[in-house]
C-alpha cells in the first residue's frame, strides 16, 4: 500500500523539511543548562529561572537602584493614573514562535523584570513543549495584578496582543490589554529620532546605555528557528542563547526606564546633558504643557557649540514657545538664527511676520526669496515641489502688493 | 424612457409573424404568467421588523420566504434555489435581523463571492433593519479594502459581517482571537451564490468553511447555514458538501412571475457542406435593432469584452439614439459609471447595455424586458440566471439565445427541450482533494492545535490521523501526546490561494502604457500548454498573444492580439494507470475509472483560422516535460467492437471524384512500386492492385495536391481496406473525442479546459486496444471524472443525438471536430461507433 508521503510526492506536493534530524540522546535537560526550576501547577508544568540584580547593579552607564523618580516618564507615557509605585512596574519580553502574526504564533518564553526589596529580579517562564504553554500562561496571569503596569519594547503591538491571542487559546480568562501600559519604544522614538540610524534597543544599548552583550548573545530573527530545532531535536545549546538574550533584553528596557526617568526628572541639573538629550527632553517637556521647563531646557541647549542642525532645533522651538505665548517680538530672534542656520521654515515664519504683523512687504520679499535659496539646495521631493509653489505663490503676492504701494 | 410592456408585445406579435425569422427560431417557450404565493409573517417575529417591513411595502411573504424563515426557526440549514429577482435576500434578512432583535448580542457572518456583490447587500440589509436596531447591529463590509482603522470597531461593535472567503481565509480566521466576542455569539452563516463555489475553488471554500465550523466550535456555537444557488442540478449536495452538514433544500418559487418568452435562435447556415453560420454579431445587431426601434428594454451578455466593444458600436451607428441611452458595462469601467448604469437601467432611462458577466452576479438592477443571449455561457445554469434577467415585475418578457458554431450551442440548439427538463449540470467539489486538505490542514492547526480525532468537517478521522502524522513527520507540526502543534514563523493561509491547487504558478505580464503589468496567472502544469510561447491566449475577454516564456522566473510575456487564428497545442503525452477503482464490461467495450500519472511534454502548436478551424501551420517548441497525478476515466474499445467497425463497409459507398487523370496516375504509382503492395508484398495478379492516398484525398483543396506521387503508395486490396479501416477507426475515436469533450460541460459545471483528453489507437496500458481518455486536470483531481463515469450512458446518448442531427456533411466544428489530420471527416464512423458503443 502507497503511504500517504508517497501519494503526496507525486501529486506534486513539496515540503519544506522532509528530513528530521535525529533526537540527540545523552543531552542535559534544559533546566539544568539554564538553572531553572520545575513549576507544577493545575494545567501542567514548565520552568521557572530567577535572577536577581541587587541595586547598585550597573547596566552599561545605569545604576539600578529603587530611589529614582518616575512620575515624568508616566505623565510622557500618557498613563492615566498617577502615583505608580515602582513595585507595580512589571517590565515584560517574550520569546515567540514567530513574527508573523496571527493566533498561531506563541511565546515560549516570557520574561518579567520587577522591582523588590532586594534589588531587580528577573524571572524567566519557559516552556518546554508547546504543550506546556497553558499551565505557563496560568502562572503569567497570576503574576499580573489588575493594577500592574506593563514596561515594554513595542509591547502595545506586539507582545500584548500576542499574549491575548494565546490566553483566549487556551481558554484562560482575563485580558491584558486592559492593563496600564509604558512602551519604552514609543518614548525612545518621542526622543532619539532624528538623532540615532533607529531606536531598536541594540542601537539603544549602544549608543544611550553604552552596554555591549557577550557572544553569547543570538539575533532576534533567528529565535523562531532556534526553538524549533530545540523542539525537534532536544538540543539545549542555542536555546539557553536565546534565555540569555531575553535576559538582556528585560534588563535593557528597565535601565532605559531608569535612563529616561532620569532625564525627566533631573531637569534642575540641565549642565549634566548632553545637546541631544536636552534637545530630546525639551520636545518631551513640549508634549506634556511643562512649558517653563522646556524654555530652560532650549536656552540651555544655546549655551552649547551646536551645529546648524542642532542650532535649528533649539531656535525654532523656542520660536513657537514665545509665538504660542502670543510674544511674537521675543520670536524673531530666535527665528533669524535659525533662518541663518539654514531653516526655510523659519525664513517663512520671518516672512509671514514681516508682511502681516510689521506690514514690512520688502523684508517679507527678501525672508521669502531666501526660502527659496534654502530649497534650492534641498534635495528636490514632493513635499519640497509643494513648498515651492506655495513660495512662489507668496512672492507673487507681495510683488503685487508692493507694486500697489508703490503706484 | 424605455416603453412599456405594450412594445414588447408588439415585437413578440410581430416576430411570431415574421416567417425569416420564426424560420431560425428552432424553440420558442411561452410560459403563462404565474400568481404568486403569498404567506403571512409568522407570528414569533419582532413587531418593530414587520412594521419596518411594511414601510418598505412588504406586507406578506411569498410561500418560499415563509418556508425559510420557519425552517430556519427549526434550527435547520438550507439552500435557496429559486429563479433571479424572486427575493432570496428577505430570507435570510429576515432571520438575522428578527434574531438580532430577540437578543443584541447575536452576530452573522455574509459571505459573498465577489466585492461588489458585498456592497450591494450593505444597501440592501441596512435597508430593512427598523430605526430602533440600527445602534446596534450596524452592519460591517470586513474585506480587503477595510481601512486598517475601521477593522477595530468593525470587529468590536458590528452584529453582521459582510465579506468573501478570501478574507475569512486570509484575514478573519487567522486572527479569529481579535473576534472573539463575534465568535461566541454567531448564529447564521450566510453563503451566497454557492453555485460558484465549484470546482477547485468550491473545494478550498468547503475547507475555508470546515475551518469556520472548527473556530466556531472553540467558542462553543454551532452557526446554521442560510445558502443561495443559481439553477443547478445539485443545490442541495453541494450545499451539504460546502458544509458537511445536512441541508434543506427550498425551491419552490412563490415569487410572482410575468409572460416569459424563452427562443432559441440558431443562425442560418452559410455554407452547409462546411457547417458555418451567421455569425453571432451580425445575429445580435438585427435582433437588437429590432428590439430597439420599438424602444423596448433590451439587456445583451456578452462572452468577451471586445464583443461589448464591438456590438456596441455597431448598434450605436445603425440605431439613431443618443448614447448615453445604450450603454456598454464590462469590468475596467469605473465604479461610479457602472453604478450610474445600474440606476438608468432600475429607472428605464437606460434603453439597452451591452454587457459581459460583470452585470451577472446579484447586481442590483431589477428587471429588464428583454434579453438577448449571443453564444452560451458555459453553463446552463448561467444561461438560465442572465436569461432571468428578463421580466420587469409581472411584464411579459423575452429571452434570446443565439447559438453559436460551438457542438454545445449547437447541441442545445437541436435538443432544447435539453433546457427545458430543468436538469442543467452538476457542481462539483473534492474537498478531501489531498493538495487542498494539506494547505488548510496547516492553516487549521495554525488556527487552534489540532487533537488526533478530531472533527474536520465531514473528513473521515482516519485520514485526518494520518495526515496530522505526515505533518508532524516533515516537521511542520509539532506533536505532543495527541495534538499537533502548529511550530512555524509562518502565516499559512497566505500562501493559499483559493483558486488553484499548484504552489508554483507563471505570471501573466503585459505592458499597459509603456508599464510592464501582471494581468492574471496561471498553474505551472497548464501554464506550459497555455501560454507557451507563440500562443494564442484569452484573458478576461481580451486576446493576447504570448511572446516569451520565461521558465526560470517563471513569467510569461504577452501582447495584445488582433490575430484571427486562435492555437492549438500539439502533446505528446504518455499515460500511467497507477489503479483502476472501477470497470464496467460492455460487449464491444470497458469503461473504466482510477488514479492516472501523465507525463506531457508540449511539442509544437497548430495554428487555426478562428472562423473555419483551418490550419494554417505548425510549429516546434522546446518545454521541459509535465506530470500530473490525477483521476481519470477511459473507454477501451473491444476487438469485437474494431471488428465490427472494420467489417462494416458502408464507407466503400462514399467514393470520392479523383479526377480525370486518375487512371494515368495509377499506373505511374504502380509502374513506381513494381506492381508490389508496399505492405505485405504481393504482386499484382489478375486483379490490379489500388493505390491509396496517404493523407486523405479530402483534405487537400485541389486534386493535384492530393495526388501528388509523395502522397500516393501502392497497396493490396486487402491491405488497403485494413489500412483505410485503421483510418476510419482512428478519425471516429477522434471525432468521439472531441464530442464527448465538448458535450461534458452539459453534465458537471466545468470549463473545457479542466479535463484533460487524449485518444490512442493502441494505448499501451490497454494491451494496444483503442482508447479514449479523460482526466481532471488538477491533482488528485475534483470529482469531474468519476461523475462523467457514472453518466457515461447520458453522456454517449447526447453526443449520439449531437451527431445525427448536424447538419453538416461530413463533420464540422460543431459535432465530430474540425477535419482531422490524416483521417476522413469522420461524422459517419463517429456515429457508426456511438451506435455500437449504445446499442451493441
Amino acid at each position: 500500500m502507497e503511504s500517504l508521503s508517497d501519494r503526496l510526492k507525486s501529486l506534486g506536493f513539496k515540503t519544506a523539511s522532509t528530513v528530521q534530524p535525529p533526537q540527540k540522546s545523552g543531552l542535559k535537560s534544559l533546566e539544568e543548562i539554564i538553572s531553572a526550576d520545575v513549576v507544577t501547577n493545575s494545567l501542567g508544568s514548565f520552568l521557572v529561572r530567577n535572577e536577581l540584580f541587587p541595586y547598585g547593579y550597573q547596566h552599561g552607564n545605569v545604576v539600578f537602584s529603587d530611589s529614582f523618580l518616575s512620575e515624568k516618564i508616566h505623565q510622557a507615557a500618557k498613563l492615566q493614573r498617577s502615583g505608580v509605585p515602582l513595585n507595580s512596574l512589571l517590565f515584560l519580553d517574550t520569546e515567540t514562535s514567530g513574527l508573523s502574526g496571527g493566533s498561531g504564533s506563541f511565546a515560549f518564553l516570557i520574561g518579567i523584570g520587577s522591582f523588590s526589596d532586594h534589588g531587580f529580579n528577573l524571572q524567566q517562564l519557559v516552556i518546554r513543549d508547546p504543550a506546556e504553554e497553558g499551565s505557563m500562561l496560568l502562572h503569567f496571569i497570576n503574576t499580573v495584578l489588575s493594577d500592574s503596569v506593563f514596561v515594554t519594547f513595542n509591547g502595545k503591538s506586539f507582545d500584548i496582543p500576542l499574549l491575548q491571542n494565546r490566553l483566549v487559546v487556551n481558554r484562560l480568562p482575563g485580558n491584558v490589554r486592559n492593563n496600564s501600559h509604558i512602551d519604552v519604544l514609543h518614548l525612545s522614538r518621542k526622543l532619539w529620532r532624528g538623532h540615532l540610524p533607529s531606536c531598536s534597543l541594540k542601537e539603544l544599548e549602544v549608543e544611550i546605555l553604552r552596554t555591549e552583550r557577550s557572544e553569547e548573545e543570538v539575533p532576534g530573527w533567528m529565535i523562531p528557528e532556534i526553538y524549533f530545532d530545540y523542539l525537534r531535536t532536544g538540543d539545549t545549546e542555542k536555546l539557553s542563547n536565546v534565555v540569555y538574550h531575553n535576559a538582556q533584553d528585560v534588563v535593557s528596557l528597565a535601565a532605559l526606564f531608569i535612563h529616561i526617568s532620569n532625564l525627566l526628572e533631573k531637569n534642575s541639573d540641565l549642565d549634566e546633558f548632553k545637546v541631544n538629550d536636552l534637545l530630546s527632553v525639551g520636545k518631551i517637556f513640549l508634549d506634556l504643557k511643562s512649558v517653563d521647563i522646556a524654555e530652560k531646557v532650549f536656552l540651555k541647549c544655546l549655551e552649547h557649540s551646536l551645529s546648524d542642525e542642532e542650532k535649528i532645533t533649539a531656535n525654532n522651538q523656542l520660536a513657537r514657545i514665545f509665538k504660542n505665548n502670543h510674544e511674537p517680538q521675543h520670536a524673531v530672534q530666535y527665528l533669524i538664527d535659525a533662518a541663518n542656520a539654514g531653516s526655510y521654515e523659519a525664513c517663512i515664519e520671518l516672512a509671514m511676520y514681516y508682511e502681516h504683523q510689521l506690514k514690512d512687504i520688502f523684508s517679507a520679499i527678501s525672508w521669502t526669496e531666501k526660502a527659496r535659496s534654502i530649497i534650492e539646495n534641498i534635495t528636490p521631493g514632493y513635499r519640497m515641489q509643494k513648498v515651492c509653489a506655495e513660495l512662489e505663490k507668496r512672492r507673487n503676492r507681495l510683488k503685487r502688493k508692493e507694486s500697489e504701494k508703490n503706484v | 424612457m424605455a416603453g412599456d410592456s405594450s412594445n414588447l408585445q408588439g415585437v413578440l406579435d410581430s416576430l411570431r409573424n415574421n416567417p425569416g425569422f420564426r424560420e431560425n427560431v428552432v424553440y420558442w417557450q411561452s410560459i403563462p404568467p404565474k400568481k404568486p404565493i403569498t404567506a403571512q409573517f409568522p407570528t414569533n417575529i419582532h413587531p418593530d421588523l414587520i412594521q419596518r417591513l411594511n414601510d418598505l411595502g412588504i406586507s406578506s411573504l411569498y410561500s418560499h420566504q415563509e418556508k425559510s424563515i420557519s425552517l430556519l426557526k427549526l434550527g435547520r440549514n438550507i439552500v435557496l434555489s429559486t429563479g433571479t429577482a424572486s427575493g432570496k435576500s428577505l430570507c435570510y434578512q429576515i432571520p438575522l435581523i428578527d434574531a438580532m432583535m430577540a437578543n443584541h448580542e447575536t452576530t452573522a457572518l455574509l459571505l459573498f463571492p465577489t466585492k461588489a456583490l458585498t456592497n450591494d447587500q450593505l444597501v440592501n440589509i441596512n435597508q430593512i433593519i427598523p430605526e430602533s436596531a440600527k445602534t446596534w447591529i450596524k452592519p460591517a463590509v470586513y474585506d480587503g479594502d477595510t481601512s486598517q482603522k475601521d477593522r477595530r470597531m468593525i470587529r468590536e461593535f458590528s452584529k453582521v459581517i459582510l465579506t468573501n472567503p478570501d478574507m475569512l481565509n486570509v484575514g478573519i480566521l487567522p486572527n479569529h482571537t481579535l473576534w472573539d466576542k463575534f465568535f461566541k455569539n454567531l448564529k447564521f452563516v450566510v453563503i451566497d451564490e454557492i453555485h460558484t463555489y465549484r470546482g477547485v475553488f468550491g473545494s478550498h471554500v468547503a475547507n475555508v468553511i470546515r475551518r469556520l465550523q472548527r473556530v466556531s466550535h472553540f467558542y462553543g456555537v454551532h452557526p446554521q447555514f442560510i445558502m443561495t444557488s443559481a439553477t443547478i442540478q445539485n443545490p442541495k449536495e453541494l450545499g451539504e458538501n460546502l458544509t458537511g452538514l445536512p441541508v434543506e433544500i427550498i425551491n419552490q418559487d412563490g415569487s410572482p412571475k410575468g409572460q416569459s418568452n424563452f427562443l432559441i435562435y440558431n443562425p442560418p447556415l452559410t455554407n452547409a457542406e462546411l457547417g458555418v453560420r451567421e455569425g453571432l454579431l451580425m445575429t445580435s445587431e438585427k435582433i437588437m435593432t429590432l428590439l430597439l426601434f420599438k424602444r423596448v428594454q433590451t439587456l445583451v451578455f456578452c462572452r468577451t469584452r471586445r464583443f461589448v466593444e464591438i456590438l456596441l458600436r455597431e448598434i450605436r451607428s445603425l440605431v439613431n439614439v443618443p448614447a448615453n441611452i445604450v450603454r456598454g458595462y464590462r469590468s475596467g469601467y469605473l465604479k461610479a459609471e457602472r453604478r450610474e448604469i445600474e440606476q438608468g437601467l432600475k429607472s428605464g432611462e437606460v434603453l439597452a447595455a451591452v454587457a459581459t458577466n460583470a452585470l451577472e452576479l446579484g447586481v442590483d438592477i431589477g428587471g429588464v424586458d428583454a434579453v438577448l443571449l449571443p453564444g452560451y455561457p458555459g453553463t446552463i445554469s448561467s444561461l438560465i440566471q442572465r436569461a432571468g434577467r428578463a421580466g420587469r415585475k409581472i411584464n411579459p418578457s423575452l429571452a434570446v439565445f443565439i447559438a453559436s458554431m460551438n457542438p454545445l450551442d449547437q447541441y442545445l440548439a437541436m435538443n432544447p427541450e435539453y433546457l427545458l427538463s430543468r436538469n442543467p449540470e452538476k457542481a462539483l467539489i473534492n474537498p478531501d482533494n489531498p493538495l487542498i486538505l494539506l494547505e488548510h490542514l496547516q492553516c487549521a492547526a495554525a488556527e487552534l492545535p489540532i487533537t488526533k480525532n478530531e472533527r474536520f468537517g465531514n473528513l473521515d478521522p482516519h485520514l485526518l490521523n494520518e495526515y496530522l502524522e505526515y505533518l508532524a513527520e516533515a516537521g511542520i507540526l509539532h506533536k505532543k501526546m495527541d495534538r499537533f502543534y502548529w511550530v512555524s514563523d509562518d502565516y499559512p493561509s497566505q500562501h493559499v490561494s483559493l483558486r488553484s491547487t499548484a504552489s508554483e504558478s507563471i505570471l501573466l505580464q503585459s505592458d499597459l502604457e509603456g508599464q510592464p503589468q501582471v494581468i492574471g496567472e496561471v498553474d505551472y502544469n497548464s501554464g506550459l500548454w497555455m501560454v507557451h510561447p507563440g500562443a494564442i491566449y484569452i484573458h478576461s475577454g481580451e486576446t493576447y498573444r504570448v511572446e516569451t516564456l520565461d521558465l526560470r522566473n517563471n513569467i510569461a510575456k504577452l501582447v495584445p492580439s488582433n490575430d484571427d487564428y486562435i492555437t492549438e497545442p500539439v502533446s505528446s503525452v504518455d499515460i500511467e494507470i497507477l489503479n483502476e477503482t472501477q470497470t464496467s464490461d460492455f460487449k464491444y467495450y470497458e469503461l473504466k475509472q482510477g488514479e492516472i500519472y501523465v507525463r506531457s511534454t508540449v511539442k509544437g502548436y497548430k495554428r487555426i483560422k478562428w472562423q473555419t478551424r483551418e490550419v494554417m501551420d505548425y510549429s516546434d517548441l522546446q518545454l521541459p516535460e509535465t506530470t500530473l497525478r490525477s483521476v481519470g476515466y477511459w473507454i477501451v474499445l473491444k476487438d469485437e467492437c474494431v471488428q465490427r467497425m472494420r467489417e462494416s463497409g458502408f464507407w466503400l459507398s462514399d467514393k470520392n471524384d479523383y479526377g480525370a487523370d486518375w487512371p494515368k496516375i495509377r499506373k505511374i504509382v504502380r509502374q513506381r512500386d513494381g506492381y508490389c503492395c508496399q505492405v505485405c508484398g504481393v504482386k499484382e495478379g489478375l486483379v490490379e492492385h489500388h493505390v491509396h492516398h496517404k493523407v486523405p484525398f479530402k483534405q487537400f483543396e485541389s486534386t493535384e495536391k492530393a495526388n501528388a506521387l509523395g502522397n500516393l503508395v501502392t497497396l493490396c486490396q486487402n491491405c488497403h481496406r485494413i489500412v483505410e479501416s485503421q483510418i476510419r477507426v482512428r478519425s471516429a475515436i477522434a471525432g468521439l473525442k472531441y464530442i464527448l469533450e465538448n458535450l461534458s460541460p452539459l453534465l458537471v459545471m466545468c470549463d473545457i479546459n479542466d479535463l484533460g483528453g487524449i485518444v490512442d489507437p493502441a494505448a499501451k496500458f490497454a494491451e494496444n486496444q483503442p482508447v479514449i481518455l479523460f482526466y481532471d486536470a488538477v491533482p488528485a483531481g475534483i470529482g469531474l471524472s468519476e461523475e462523467l463515469f457514472k453518466q457515461f450512458n447520458p453522456l454517449l446518448n447526447k453526443a449520439r443525438d449531437l451527431v445525427i442531427n448536424c447538419s453538416c456533411h461530413d463533420g464540422c466544428p460543431s459535432c465530430v471536430g474540425p477535419t482531422l489530420e490524416n483521417a476522413v471527416g469522420g461524422k459517419q464512423e463517429t456515429a457508426f461507433l456511438i451506435d455500437i458503443l449504445l446499442n451493441g
